[in-house]
């Protein structure tokens, strides 16, 4: 069977610094996949390589089959960790725009998810905090019937309340028919959703599998399993 | 398959047609809202001067012999007198001339710096995570923000041609008809200066060709970076990169002005070309950058 | 019993856990309809899938039975509901016991607690 995802012996380097050694794993479809690894483990390079907004140096992305192109570029929604809608006024500039652009964005989607934070089309982007600007790009990103869903670090640098909220919509979105890869040094945050998890460190997969048979294996919580694993081979890296 | 493919060139040419028109409205106000606006004094003294015509055809002035030729000053109206004072004295005082001169420019230099810094947004900026996701190819939305500033910056420019031509001289009404081949200089002599050469599409287009020129700095800066930007992932560098980049296309643009006519025809010609090395150096194998 | 998720044993076996626990004590009444694995998942802030795992599991253990047209129902079936029940009771019984030995308190004195800390929770 093809798979979602298939990257193959991905490397990517910035001056000399691995940012992906030589990366390789698969993913199906139906899966909320959890990316950990601690700061600079690759996990920004890896997002941006399969968003196309960065060049691999060498080895292989397929996302359905596709190379990275405009074509996986329509099945792919990216949610980066930085505010991308600056340049708009008003939240119905952003939803037009997402409408004229993404063929799969659900408008109807949108706007109701927005008018569930009490958010309004006249409302101005300069006056949200930071936290309810990463609820209206998650909720527009999450509108469109994407095959695949990349969320960079979503839960960063937000309050409970917020987290909770994204939490709800990642799990209201996810379906059969596609696959959410949620990157995140914060296990803890996200545990209970993930099917899988693949750790990352130093650009390469340090320990891929589905959440229930690590947690029986190890008889930890991922949580633990994460902290062990890079407290022990790697000391001093959670310092970061 | 091929129905697939054909599926996503149109796709492409559709996407890239919502940027073109996404990017016209962005640059509205200066490009053309404006650039139009800016028209209105010349259009006013157009309409002056086939008044001030209507007059001097009425009282059957000798315009030839300059100031102070009014055949019979006590029938003249206070309204004509008004308007032959404006266009036979007035005008002739350069504030307003030379305030629209300048607001032109103004407008024409603010146009550019915008249009280069959305390009930098859009391609390297925080905003390219959004810009670059649209599901389609690289140099389609790429040209299509260049033809957008392209549409733009010609509009503005040929707007402050014509502006510059007509707030200068003016339309002569012989009575019957308009002659737009005639003009005169201030003070109604009229002139057979080379004025109206300067409304011609050439004077408009050597503008154009340099305002290409300028984009194909704005092309070097994005090739170079991105090429350095695979290497050294550090803004210094990018700025770096930026500084050579305007220095040589600065030297480039500095160079065709030295030369005594710039030739349209072939730097139109050299668009495509432009192009194609911006696709092959950059557009659909580089970095967006986030600094 | 609200969704608490502590140990470390599979997330599914505690969700499983947890809504057998309601089933028992009449949060999901026999006979009636459970909520959609979905509306559940979303509940509990977990994956569907997980939810999903639970609720196969619910139905092999026969707690719940699988209507085509009512969806998911709670079993009728009373004996099992009583096997069941006393299962969970006898668990936290047993547990409790053991908590106690490691306190060193004898299996009278272990009892006689309970009685005083029900006393107490009046």
């Amino acid at each position: 069977m093809k798979e979602l995802v298939e990257i193959k012996d991905l490397k990517r380097s910035f001056a000399g610094k691995k940012a992906l050694d030589g990366m390789s794993f698969s993913l199906g479809t139906g899966k909320i996949v959890g990316l950990l690894g601690e700061n600079g483990a690759g996990k920004t390079t890896l997002m941006r390589v399969m968003a196309g907004l960065l060049t691999k140096d060498s080895g292989s992305v397929r996302i359905d089959g596709e190379e990275i192109g405009a074509k996986t570029n329509g099945l792919i929604s990216y949610v980066p960790d930085h505010f991308v809608f600056g340049g708009f006024r008003k939240i119905g500039t952003v939803v037009t725009y997402m409408k004229r652009i993404f063929s799969d964005f659900d408008e109807k989607k949108a706007e109701a998810l927005l008018e569930k934070l009490h958010f309004t089309k006249e409302q101005k982007m300069a006056s949200m905090s930071k936290g309810q600007k990463a609820q209206v790009q998650l909720v527009l990103f999450m509108s469109r019937k994407a095959k695949l869903f990349l969320l960079d670090e979503p839960l960063a640098a937000v309050d409970p309340a917020t987290r909770e909220f994204i939490i709800k919509t990642i799990l209201s979105t996810f379906g059969e028919d596609n696959t959410v890869l949620i990157s995140t040094h914060v296990v803890m945050d996200v545990e209970l959703i993930l099917d899988e998890v693949i750790m990352i460190k130093n650009g390469h997969v340090h320990l891929q599998g589905e959440t229930d048979e690590l947690r029986e294996k190890y008889g930890k919580t991922i949580n633990e399993i994460f902290k062990d694993e890079f407290r022990f081979v790697e000391g001093g890296s959670e310092n970061e | 398959m091929s129905d697939m493919v054909i599926n996503n060139r149109k796709n492409g040419s559709r996407l890239g047609l919502e940027r073109f028109i996404l990017d016209i409205k962005k640059y509205r106000l200066l490009g053309i809202i404006l650039p139009v606006i800016l028209l209105i004094p010349s259009v006013i003294i157009q309409v002056l001067w086939i008044r001030y015509d209507k007059i001097v055809i009425k009282y059957g002035i000798d315009t030839s012999l300059g100031n102070g030729r009014l055949l019979d000053p006590e029938k003249i109206t206070s309204g004509e007198r008004r308007i032959i004072r404006i266009l036979e004295y007035v005008l002739d005082e350069p504030p307003l001339v030379r305030g629209v001169l300048w607001a032109f420019t103004l407008v024409l230099i603010l146009l550019v710096v915008c249009q280069i810094a959305d390009m930098f947004k859009s391609f390297f900026g925080s905003n390219s995570a959004l810009v670059l996701a649209a599901p389609c190819s690289k140099p389609i939305l790429f040209v299509s923000k260049f033809l957008a500033a392209s549409v733009t910056s010609f509009i503005s420019i040929w707007c402050s041609q014509v502006q510059w031509v007509f707030i200068e001289g003016g339309l002569k009404w012989d009575g019957s008809s308009l002659n737009i081949m005639s003009f005169r200089t201030f003070r109604g002599i009229e002139s057979n200066s080379d004025l109206s050469l300067d409304l011609n599409w050439v004077s408009v287009l050597d503008i154009f060709a340099i305002f290409l020129l300028l984009w194909l700095g704005v092309f070097t800066i994005l090739a170079i970076s991105g090429k350095i930007q695979k290497a050294f992932k550090t803004p210094v560098m990018v700025a770096v990169a930026i500084v050579i980049a305007i220095a040589l296309s600065w030297a480039f643009v500095h160079s065709m002005e030295l030369q005594s006519e710039v030739n349209t025809l072939p730097l139109l010609f050299m668009i495509p070309c432009i192009l194609f090395l911006a696709d092959i150096l950059l557009i659909s194998k580089y970095d967006a950058v986030t600094v | 019993m609200p969704w608490a998720f502590k140990e470390n044993r599979p997330i599914f076996q505690q969700i499983y856990d947890t809504i057998v626990v309601r089933i028992l004590n009449g949060t999901y009444p026999k006979g009636e309809k459970l909520p959609s694995v979905r509306e559940m998942a979303e509940e509990a802030g977990v994956n569907p899938n997980t939810m999903q795992r639970a609720m196969s599991n619910l139905e092999s253990a026969g707690l719940a039975v699988t209507n085509r047209t009512s969806g998911r129902i709670v079993t009728s079936d009373e004996e099992l509901l009583k096997k069941i029940k006393k299962e969970y009771a006898l668990e936290a019984a047993k547990e409790f016991m053991q908590e106690m030995q490691e306190l060193g308190l004898s299996q009278k004195d272990a009892k006689a607690l309970l009685d005083e800390a029900e006393a107490m929770g009046k």
